[in-house]
């Protein structure tokens, strides 16, 4: 027995597996959460001033605008939709709006455009279309982690290469 | 590199298609490739809007069964008054043939404004293998490179002259051999 306790306690590898999944997570949050489960399919619009989570099929749109809505691994959503935090663990066909962030996590897909004052994307995520970002709307007092003022643009000083094996600059 | 790894790549030349970038109002960006989280990750720090064109997966997946090629004009199809202050071709280039270079030149004209600068990378010579790989921005010269498991479609290792005078929308400008034949270009509109 107590080896047992031992083993779980010094195994830390599977304690942050579990921290990351997002099953785990959505268990935690649907304590706090309206939930829309996974063999629940909703046609229409959703509107709501609560955290939501969606396991299942959802086409039209979600609007949570002061709340956080979680698309989990077996949510579907084909709409447009808005909320404070968006995080994506499932996949989404249409517009996502985050007044705060948006997050595509591993298991997310989505398919559509993101306007959010930041975005980020875990590594496995699928996503394609547009991302329009705004720091300064999040954190006004932000700067720049990168200055985009040096170096110069090269100047124009010759031929191009015949063979592109050298650095070169040519007119523009 | 094994398959899951990924590595980060100096560059010389990603600095420059910042250069006298002014990011006040807004930047631009065509990313021709799949979103990567670092390209994300870099341009959160300025107010951006940015396109994942996932291109390679379209031309892998929804050839027209009539002759083989992709309808570039269906694919970048993007509000009219978008212009793009940056194009990220990566290796796209290599899996287009000439006629579809030109297809993908005369779709992407539309986008381009004056000031507009690409980078992508071709090939030293036509027998420079293309490998299955997807690659983002880590830092401003810092490139990453992941080996990718996604399906390719039949790859054209294009040369400096090839892309050059094919390409016509841009100039090209600096030019820069990396390992494993592959060419680092950057360009700027003509």
């Amino acid at each position: 027995m107590f080896d047992k306790r031992k083993d779980n306690e010094g195994d830390s590898s599977a304690l942050s597996v579990q921290r990351e999944d997002p099953r785990a997570a959505i268990e935690s949050a649907t304590k706090t959460s309206a939930v829309i489960g996974t063999k629940i399919q909703i046609e229409g619009n959703i509107i709501g001033d609560e955290n939501l989570i969606i396991e299942g099929k959802v086409d039209g749109t979600v609007e949570v605008r002061s709340k956080d809505l979680t698309i989990g691994p077996s949510g579907q959503v084909t709409a447009n939709v808005t909320a404070r935090i968006v995080k994506i663990d499932g996949t989404v066909k249409g517009d996502i709006t985050g007044l705060e962030k948006v997050t595509i996590s591993k298991t997310g897909k989505v398919q559509g455009n993101i306007v959010a004052p930041r975005v980020t994307l875990e590594d496995g995520a699928k996503f394609k279309g547009s991302i329009d970002m705004d720091p300064g709307e999040a954190t006004t007092h932000e700067t720049p982690r990168t200055s985009l003022k040096s170096p110069s643009k090269p100047k124009p000083v010759g031929d191009q290469p015949s063979d592109g094996t050298s650095a070169n600059t040519a007119t523009k | 590199m094994t398959r899951e790894q990924k590595v980060v790549e100096q560059s010389d030349l990603l600095p420059l298609l910042f250069a006298e970038l002014d990011s006040s109002k807004g930047l631009t960006v065509f990313d021709v490739g799949p979103a990567v989280p670092e390209t994300v990750d870099f341009f959160s720090q300025f107010k951006c809007r940015l396109f994942f064109a996932d291109l390679l997966s379209d031309l892998s997946a929804e050839k027209d069964p009539d002759d083989g090629k992709v309808d570039f004009g269906e694919l970048l199809t993007y509000p009219t008054e978008t212009r793009f202050d940056i194009c990220l071709f990566w290796d796209f280039l290599n899996f287009l043939d000439v006629e579809m270079l030109r297809a993908f030149n005369l779709a992407i004209t539309p986008y381009i404004h004056d000031e507009t600068r690409a980078h992508c990378y071709g090939r030293f010579s036509r027998r420079s293998p293309v490998m299955n790989q997807q690659f983002g921005i880590k830092k401003i010269d810092e490139v990453v490179v992941r080996n990718s498991n996604a399906r390719l479609p039949t790859c054209y290792p294009h040369g400096y002259a090839d892309l050059r005078d094919i390409m016509g929308c841009f100039s090209f400008s600096r030019s820069m051999l990396l390992r494993e034949g592959r060419l680092e270009i950057l360009m700027y509109a003509s």
